[in-house]
This record gives C-alpha cells, sequence and structure tokens, in this order.
C-alpha cells in the first residue's frame, strides 16, 4: 500500500516538472506464487515464494528454516505437483518429512555424494548440488526444487561465484518452477528474487520434560520489484 | 465365401507336452509345487481311469490309482513349462504350414482359418499326421463355424467334419461340459433337468437371457451352433534383439553412439509396430582379445523413443566404461505393454517420463547408484536411517484444494539427520547432560529433555539402544545420544 502511494507521488511529481511519463508498471507474476502457509509472511512475499525465480530461506541453525521448507513441500506435493530435493549435506530426515504432510513419492530426493576426500568435500557437494539442480530444473515438470544448503558454512558458499546462481536463474525463468534455496545466510545475491530470513524467537519447553515447539520470526529480506519490508511476522513451529 | 473353420486339439495337454516322442504308453499323471503341497495339474486317460483327477494332492492320487487303478503303475511327473511352450510353438509352426490364418485359443488347442482351401480335408488330414509326427497326437474338427469345430475337435477322436447344416445336430447330443460354462451355470441347468446342449438348445433364449443375463444369450447361441466371434490371429513375436560385428575397434563412447544409434532405431521401430515398449535393456558389447562386456538398464518407465534410450545407455556407459576396445555390440530389449496416460485438467504439469529417465540416470551418475529417488522410510528407528524407492510420479486425481489451511500441514518440529552422527562428549549433572562438545560445537546444556530410550534390530549382529535426549546448546537444539552398548556419546541431528 504505501509502495503505492509512494509510486503515485513520484508520478505527480515528474508530471509537475513537464516530465510528464508514467512510470512503467511494476512486473505482474505470470504464474500465482508458492504460498508458504504463513499468512503474514505470504502477505508481505506478495502471495507466496515467486515461481520461476530463486527464492532463498535462510536463518541461523534451529530458527525453524527446514519446517518452512516442508511446509512448503506438504503444500506443493498435496496439490499434485512434483517437487525435488536437493540435498547437499544429506540431512533430509523422511520421517519428519512425512509427518509434516510431505507426499515422499512425488518427492525427487538426490543425496549428495559425501564419499570424496573430507578436504574437499563441501566443494565438491556445493557443486554437486548446483549441477544436480540444473538437470532437474532443465527436465522441467517440478513445481518447486529446493536446494538445501543449510549445513555449509557460509564461506564456502561465497566462494561459489554469482555466475552459476545467474545460470539457475535463467533455467527457471519463465517456467511455473520454483527454486528455494535454504542456507544460513543469503548466497545467491542479485539472482534471488526473494530472500526470506528467519530468527528464532524462543523455544517451548513442555514441563521442561518434552520439546515443543520454537518461536520463529520471519522478515522479506528483499523482494523484486518491491520495497523493503519493515516489519516481521511472527509464528510457532510445532 | 463360405467360411470355414478346423480346430486342433491335443487331449491332455500337459501330459503329451512331456512323453513327446515316447513309444510305450504307460498312465501318467503331471504334477506341480513343492512337496508336501504337490497337487496334480494333468492326467492322461489311463490314469484318469484309474480315478485320478486333476486338483487331487499328489498323496491321495497315488493311493486312489493303488486301490481302483488297473494294476499298471502310475507314472508321476513334474509340470515343465518350458517343455509345454516348446510344444505349443511347435503346434503353431505346423498350422503356419496349412493356414496364414490361425489362432492361439489355449495350450495345445488352435483354430485354423480353412476358408479358401481347395482341398479342406486333405489339409485336415495333413494337421492331423504332422501333430502326430511331431509326437503330440491330435483331434482334428472342421466345420463352417468355429465353436462347432472346436468341439468336435475336443470330443470326437481322429478328423471329424461336420458339414454345413448339421451344426445343431451334432451338438445335440453332446453333454454341457463341451460347453465354456461356469460351474454354478452347469449347476443350475443341471437343476433343471438340462443335461445335454440339445435340451439347452430348445430353451428360449428370452427367458435364458432373463435367467442369466448376457451370458445366457451366449449359452443360447452356443447351443443353437451358430457363430461365436472373431478369429484372434496369431502372430510370431518380434524379435527384440539387434547386433552388428564392427570391421573395425572402437577404442571410445562417442563413435559408438553412432552404431548404437542405428540399432536403437531399428529396435524401437519393432517395438512400435507391436504397440510394446522397453522395460529392460541388455546392453553386450564384444571386446578386443575375446572379452565380453555387458550392462543391464532397467528403465523406471517402459520406452519406445530411441534418442532417450541411447542417452541412457550412453549416461550408463559414461558411468561403466568397457575398458577395452569394441569390436561388437548387441543391444536386446525386454517388451512391456506401452503406458497408457491419462492427463488431467486440473492436476499440474509432471516431469515427461523420457525427460525424467535421462535426468534420473543423470543424477545417479553424479552422486552414486541408490542416491536419487523418492524418500522413503525406513522400517527402523535406527538414529539416520532412510531408504530410497523408486521415484514415479502419477498424475494425482483428487487435488488437494489450493486454500488447505496451514494446520494440516504441519504437524511437527522438523528434523536435520546427521549423516554419520558427530562424536560427541558429554558430561552429566545429575544424570542430565550439562555441557556438550563436538569438533565443531562446544558449550553449556541450557535445556533439556529426555532420555528417550530406543533399540532394535537385537536378533542381529547390528543390533542397537540408546537412550536420546534433545538437548539446547548456544541456541540450537540437537538431539544426543548416548549408546548403551558402548557408553559413547553423539549428535544425531538438529531441530530446525
Amino acid at each position: 500500500m504505501e509502495g503505492a502511494i509512494q509510486r503515485q507521488r513520484l508520478e505527480n511529481l515528474l508530471r509537475e516538472s513537464g516530465l510528464g511519463k508514467a512510470l512503467p508498471k511494476p512486473e505482474t507474476p505470470r504464474y500465482p506464487a508458492v504460498r508458504t502457509g504463513w499468512r503474514e509472511l505470504d502477505e508481505r512475499l506478495g502471495g507466496g515464494l515467486p515461481r520461476g525465480a530463486i527464492s532463498e530461506i535462510t536463518g541461523p541453525d534451529s530458527s525453524g528454516r527446514t519446517g518452512l521448507v516442508f511446509s512448503l513441500l506438504a503444500r506443493e506435493t498435496g496439490e499434485g505437483a512434483a517437487a525435488a530435493y536437493v540435498d547437499a549435506t544429506d540431512a533430509l530426515d523422511p520421517r519428519s518429512a512425512l509427518e509434516a504432510g510431505v507426499d515422499l513419492a512425488r518427492l525427487l530426493w538426490v543425496r549428495c555424494d559425501p564419499r570424496e576426500a573430507p578436504r574437499y568435500e563441501k566443494a565438491q557437494r556445493v557443486d554437486q548440488a548446483w549441477q544436480a539442480s540444473n538437470l532437474i530444473a532443465a527436465a522441467g515438470g517440478f513445481g518447486l526444487i529446493v536446494v538445501d544448503l543449510g549445513g555449509l558454512a557460509v564461506r564456502r558458499l561465497r566462494q561459489w561465484q554469482r555466475r552459476p546462481w545467474v545460470r539457475l536463474r535463467q533455467a527457471v525463468e519463465h517456467t511455473t518452477t520454483a527454486l528455494v534455496v535454504l542456507a544460513s545466510d543469503p548466497v545467491a545475491g542479485s539472482a534471488a528474487g526473494a530472500v526470506v530470513g528467519l530468527q528464532r524467537q524462543s523455544v517451548q519447553w513442555r514441563d521442561g520434560l518434552l520439546l515443543d515447539g520454537i518461536r520463529t520470526t520471519g522478515s522479506v529480506l528483499r523482494r523484486k520489484g518491491a520495497a523493503e519490508d519493515a516489519g516481521a511476522a511472527a509464528r510457532r513451529a510445532a | 465365401m463360405t467360411p470355414l473353420h478346423a480346430a486342433l486339439c491335443v487331449p491332455d495337454f500337459r501330459v503329451a507336452a512331456l512323453t513327446r516322442g515316447e513309444r510305450e504308453r504307460q498312465p501318467t499323471a503331471v504334477a506341480e509345487g513343492l512337496p508336501p503341497n504337490q497337487f496334480l495339474c494333468g492326467a492322461d486317460e489311463e490314469a484318469r481311469a484309474g480315478g485320478v483327477a486333476e486338483g487331487m494332492p499328489l498323496a491321495a492320487a497315488k493311493v486312489r490309482y493303488a486301490y481302483s487303478g488297473p494294476g499298471e503303475e502310475l507314472r508321476i511327473l513334474l509340470r515343465d513349462e518350458a517343455a509345454e511352450q516348446r510344444a505349443q510353438r511347435a503346434l503353431l509352426e505346423l498350422a503356419e504350414t496349412v493356414t496364414p490364418r490361425f489362432e492361439d485359443s489355449a495350450p495345445g488347442l488352435l483354430t485354423l482359418d480353412f476358408q479358401g482351401l481347395r482341398e479342406p480335408h486333405l489339409s485336415a488330414e495333413a494337421l492331423a499326421r504332422g501333430a502326430a509326427e511331431l509326437g503330440l497326437p491330435a483331434r482334428v474338427g472342421v466345420a463352417r463355424n468355429r465353436f462347432v469345430a472346436l468341439c468336435a475337435a475336443r470330443t470326437q477322436p481322429g478328423v471329424t467334419h461336420v458339414y454345413p447344416g448339421e451344426e445343431a445336430g451334432f451338438l445335440e447330443v453332446q453333454g454341457l461340459e463341451i460347453l465354456p460354462l461356469s460351474e454354478g451355470e452347469r449347476r443350475t441347468l443341471e437343476r433343471w433337468g438340462v443335461r445335454m446342449v440339445g435340451e439347452l438348445a430348445r430353451l428360449e433364449e428370452r427367458e435364458l437371457t432373463e435367467r442369466f443375463g448376457v451370458r445366457g444369450a451366449w449359452m443360447a447361441r452356443w447351443a443353437r451352433g451358430e457363430d461365436s466371434g472373431l478369429l484372434q490371429t496369431w502372430e510370431a513375436p518380434p524379435s527384440l534383439e539387434v547386433f552388428r560385428d564392427l570391421d573395425w575397434e572402437l577404442g571410445e563412447l562417442e563413435p559408438l553412439a553412432f552404431v548404437l544409434s542405428g540399432l536403437l532405431e531399428t529396435l524401437c521401430l519393432r517395438l512400435q509396430s507391436h504397440n510394446l515398449a522397453a522395460a529392460r535393456l541388455q546392453t553386450r558389447l564384444k571386446l578386443a582379445r575375446g572379452r565380453a562386456f555387458e550392462r543391464s538398464l532397467d528403465l523406471p518407465q517402459p520406452l519406445s523413443d530411441p534418442r532417450t534410450l541411447l542417452e541412457l545407455i550412453r549416461i550408463d556407459l559414461a558411468a561403466h566404461p568397457p575398458g577395452d576396445a569394441i569390436v561388437g555390440v548387441r543391444v536386446s530389449a525386454t517388451p512391456a505393454p506401452r503406458r497408457r496416460l491419462q492427463f488431467s485438467l486440473f492436476a499440474p504439469d509432471l516431469p515427461g517420463p523420457e525427460k525424467l529417465a535421462v535426468t534420473l540416470a543423470r543424477l545417479t551418475a553424479l552422486t552414486g547408484e541408490g542416491r536419487v529417488g523418492a524418500p522413503a522410510v525406513a522400517d527402523v528407528w535406527r538414529p539416520g536411517a532412510a531408504g530410497v524407492a523408486e521415484f514415479a510420479p502419477k498424475v494425482k486425481k483428487d487435488p488437494a484444494l489450493p486454500c488447505e489451511p496451514r494446520e494440516r500441514l504441519s504437524r511437527g518440529l522438523a528434523f536435520r539427520a546427521f549423516r554419520p552422527p558427530w562424536p560427541a562428549r558429554v558430561a552429566l549433572r545429575d544424570a542430565k547432560p550439562a555441557r556438550l562438545e563436538t569438533m565443531d560445537l562446544m558449550g553449556e546444556v541450557t535445556a533439556q529433555a529426555g532420555p528417550w530410550r530406543v533399540s532394535g534390530e537385537w536378533w542381529t549382529a547390528e543390533g542397537f539402544q540408546y537412550e536420546e535426549w534433545d538437548v539446547e546448546v548456544q541456541e540450537r537444539l540437537y538431539r544426543a545420544c548416548l549408546d548403551r552398548q558402548t557408553g559413547g556419546w553423539c549428535v544425531t541431528g538438529m531441530y530446525d
């Protein structure tokens, strides 16, 4: 809303100054976005994570990133679409995904190979994850591709040049595929269409005996074609 | 032109297939199954005369024959499906010498189209003679009506001709067992006092239809000797093996692709012309110095597109190179019916099967065998246990509404597994974890819940017993496990 008012003001200013022309119309998404199921966050994202673009879900460990990704996968596979999970650190727990409502038969799990020598392991895994993501994006027909880089150090990920992300974005552009990167910090740079940051607020223990849930706040750190998000949405994953 | 059919029937086909070429006859029965659950699945006329019948337990059949048989010893043979297939194949080849149009009606039973043959009598005699020479003494029936010809072959010895206009008279004196009736239908008819086909033919078709439905109409037609359906002409199964011996040695895979491309074009053309697809591809390479190299590809879905198959073989051979120069190529396919796909107007698109097969093959080549597929929940609670199943999504008939509330989707804390688990050192206070140290992590435990005891596979050498704790260290939530067998600690994953 605020963005629309600012736009109107700017257009008035241009007209008064004799420059006359209206600003180009903002790009309208061609396909409906992938909703996270978190209402406040979806509103801030303009309906959800965009299709045909790269989105990033970032945050420190235990901030609810994987839970949010499972929620996306559950929604997408529940609607009958196929999804892919490129797992750079082989961290997916099928039982946990099933409990989150993911239709496992519609999920393609690519477990990057950990058999390389430990010294080169992480670079190897990232390379494999990137190649696998490209292959899946090129095959087409997947509604959602998740690239899980959650267990990898950001330092390592930033060594990865910007070029691969641009190529990956080009692979999904003009398709109905949403590519979601899960990492501890933003890594895709300007290739990312939306960046969501999660922060853990508190952990809830029931009677000191049971881990009950994590309270999380989420904010849209960046969204193409929109002003930066001022507020944050909170939710509890349990 | 008046239609004319012949039928060839080998009585007691299972016995005949096993005793082909034997001169001396001996009462014989055929059994199948593993001891002690063996049952008779075939018997010749002499054995049946001794009280033996199909479906009887083997032990009971022996006893029955010993008491009521003619005294000659009963020979028991084990069923051999390969021998039956060989015998059937021989009969089909024999039929091919008489007419190009014939039907493989059942094991030991063929129906031939005699329309247009100049000497049907001689052809029928030749058929019976040919079968006898094959060691499969057969009965032959010739009639204008296909069903009557079959009945004549099944019931009359030697060669029987039923001339036009005599069909109803021929059938009239036959018992109901020559008609393809179910046990229930036969019992019902017998309760009505109907035991012969002629008695059935005299019943009104309308009344039979009222009582038996469509089957009643069929019964009336069979009993009157009216025609019963079309001949389903037999076709020889296609040869699904293509090969080429090379004049020169190929040291690299790239030129091999040109050779494979031509072979696969031929193979796919054969498959497509029979409405088939390849479910499995076998590539055999003849290598220099007389060695051989073989690879098998189980395709996720039956395919008949030569470019996709070529790509799959190329990926496979690149991942598993033959290791020597190639001098010959042979590719064979295991056929399967082509898939039928019903698209939905409302369900989202899925990856195309050809592209998906190639993508899965490339991903497997990239990450290794058994690391690509649909995640499967392992049937064990061992930390980190997971399986990979075949990924073959199908079009969903009733996709969930997009406005499904989130509460239905999120049902638990998401867990990230550490594979392999991180070895850890844990200091205890009041029998609870108080400090956790791993290679990448070190800190005080600020909150914890547990323990939960997990054990399994105690009946094997890999049995496990764990005590699990949920712990909070440096604002992160981990699952720490005490191995009760070794006393060591590890961190098996993280809540996220």
